[in-house]
């Protein structure tokens, strides 16, 4: 039963970390149809630039903005500078955001080096908390809170106001959008900033639980997909429902059926890509 | 003349569709666009609000050359679209479609508001929180219709807005396109229907295989048998 719970809380907290990297992942290829396989390198990108700023400031909550207002910009200056030039050419900006990807792990391994790091959490989420007479890690509790009030903010933002209806109306038509007279390019300016921050922010949330090393984003890159194949694309509630599957999965299915953990979840996504190809809560 | 199409050729790849179209719009008129399925009447509207840009010849918008402006210009620059097809957005309610849509306070004496579209169109005032895939097609085209509207053109571009309506429902398009004709409203109208073009037109221009083959007045048309049967099927 302890080991249950802890693997639960293990799982979920993992969940949230992916939604945080899966839901900026989904809705730039919702609304802007680039499958961006840079955006694993930005979860990585945001943990080690989150490291410096706490090295330099000992301050793991500037950090974690760190890490999130770092990929931010980057984001931007992406989709300004260099997505824009290819908008309707699918395989160009495919080609390209692996250029990306691979710049990205060079740079880390430049300016951090290749050993593996680590990054403690905050003092006070050290160690264990028991309750229900089950053990929990702390840290883990703290991240699948993070992860909720982030899927509620997100949930509010996408559905409750002017600029989610705006990126809903490009995931729906871009094109109808434009004709409208809806400024879809600041939309793509937005989102994209917005996905790669919660990118970083969760490669900086996740430091702690997961060591740090450069490789990382070919690890979780192919996770996010899932997550978008499984939950559809362009979708929150596709999103939200892919991370929990997938870190539920993928959790349970190391700790009990390790030799089997890859069977296990792309199996269930290679069904959904066979009979409901939009995903869960896509739209045919 | 608010918006004068001047020998636009426009291609889908190396596929030539529209062959030196020439269409004028003067203020507060009603022009309709007629011609069978295929010949290039969409084109035509894509081609006007930039979505299939015309690869030669000009359209010109209140005197500004508009055929190498981006779609969102050529929308903030007062042209309303009513696409073939209704093309709501599905995943906003009413209220959102409306919303996102909404610009400016309008130059016909008359802003059109959220309010004022709900006013007109009772129905969606009734669905107001229903995601715009839940609609009918009906609903679906006052919908369009209204979305176009809180824009606050100029001109609207109507693409074929009695398509596969109930004939009520035709009807009450039909009062709306009048209501907005004698409020000043040019509109180019683009219609597979000819009695209802003709019914509300003070121009039509007749499209064959991407060129026009005739322009006049509706009664001039109406006794054009040759130009009806063989172009429009009629």
């Amino acid at each position: 039963m302890s080991f249950l719970g802890v693997q639960l809380i293990t799982a979920l907290a993992f969940s949230a970390l992916l939604f945080l990297l899966a839901i900026g992942f989904t809705l730039i290829f919702g609304m802007m149809n680039i499958v961006n396989l840079a955006h694993g390198s930005y979860f990585v990108v945001g943990s080690y630039v989150g490291l410096s700023v706490l090295v330099v400031s000992g301050n793991f909550y500037l950090a974690v903005l760190g890490g999130g207002l770092a990929l931010a910009l980057l984001g931007i200056v992406q989709e300004i500078g260099l997505f824009r030039r290819f908008h309707g050419k699918p395989l160009d900006q495919v080609l390209l955001t692996l250029a990306m990807s691979l710049v990205f792990d060079q740079m880390i391994l430049v300016i951090w080096g290749s050993q593996p790091q680590e990054m403690p959490p905050p003092g006070w989420l050290v160690g264990p908390l028991t309750a229900l007479g089950i053990t929990f890690p702390k840290y883990r509790l703290a991240l699948i809170v993070v992860g909720a009030v982030t899927a509620l903010a997100m949930w509010l933002l996408i559905e409750k106001t002017k600029i989610g209806a705006i990126v809903r109306a490009g995931v729906d038509n871009e094109e109808i959008a434009r004709a409208m007279g809806i400024d879809v390019d600041k939309a793509f300016v937005f989102v994209f900033a917005l996905g790669s921050f919660l990118a970083g922010m969760g490669g900086v949330l996740g430091a702690p639980m997961l060591e740090l090393q450069p490789a990382m984003s070919s690890t979780v890159l192919p996770l996010a997909i899932v997550v978008v194949i499984i939950g559809g694309p362009g979708s929150f509630a596709g999103a939200l429902a892919g991370s929990l599957f997938v870190g539920l999965v993928d959790s349970f299915g190391k700790a009990y059926f390790p030799q089997f953990s890859y069977f296990t979840l792309f199996v269930p996504m290679a069904l959904i890509l066979a009979f409901r190809p939009q995903g869960i809560f896509g739209r045919a | 003349m608010i918006l004068e199409i001047d020998n636009v050729h426009t291609y889908y790849g190396d596929s030539h569709v529209l062959h030196g179209v020439s269409v004028g719009v003067n203020g507060g008129e009603v022009v309709a666009l007629l011609g069978r399925n295929g010949v290039g009447k969409t084109t035509l509207a894509r081609s006007i609000m930039g979505l299939t840009p015309a690869r030669r010849g000009q359209i010109t918008f209140r005197n500004e050359e508009i055929a190498r402006l981006q779609p969102t210009q050529i929308a903030r620059r007062g042209i309303g679209l009513v696409p073939q097809g209704r093309f709501v957005f599905p995943s906003l309610t009413v209220y959102e479609n409306l919303m996102v849509a909404s610009r400016g306070d309008g130059e016909h004496g008359k802003g059109w508001n959220i309010e004022r579209v709900l006013d007109v169109f009772p129905p969606l005032r009734q669905r107001i929180n229903n995601r715009g895939s839940a609609l009918s097609g009906g609903e679906q085209q006052m919908l369009a219709i209204g979305r176009a509207l809180v824009t606050n053109p100029s001109l609207l571009v109507m693409d074929e807005p009695s398509e596969g309506l109930a004939p009520l429902m035709v009807r009450e398009v039909g009062k709306l396109v009048q209501t907005l004709k004698e409020q000043g409203y040019p509109i180019f109208l683009i219609e597979q229907n000819l009695a209802f073009a003709l019914e509300h037109a003070d121009v039509v221009y007749v499209m064959s295989k991407g060129t026009i083959v005739f322009r006049g007045a509706p009664a001039e048309l109406e006794r054009n048998d040759a130009v009806t049967a063989q172009y429009l099927g009629i």
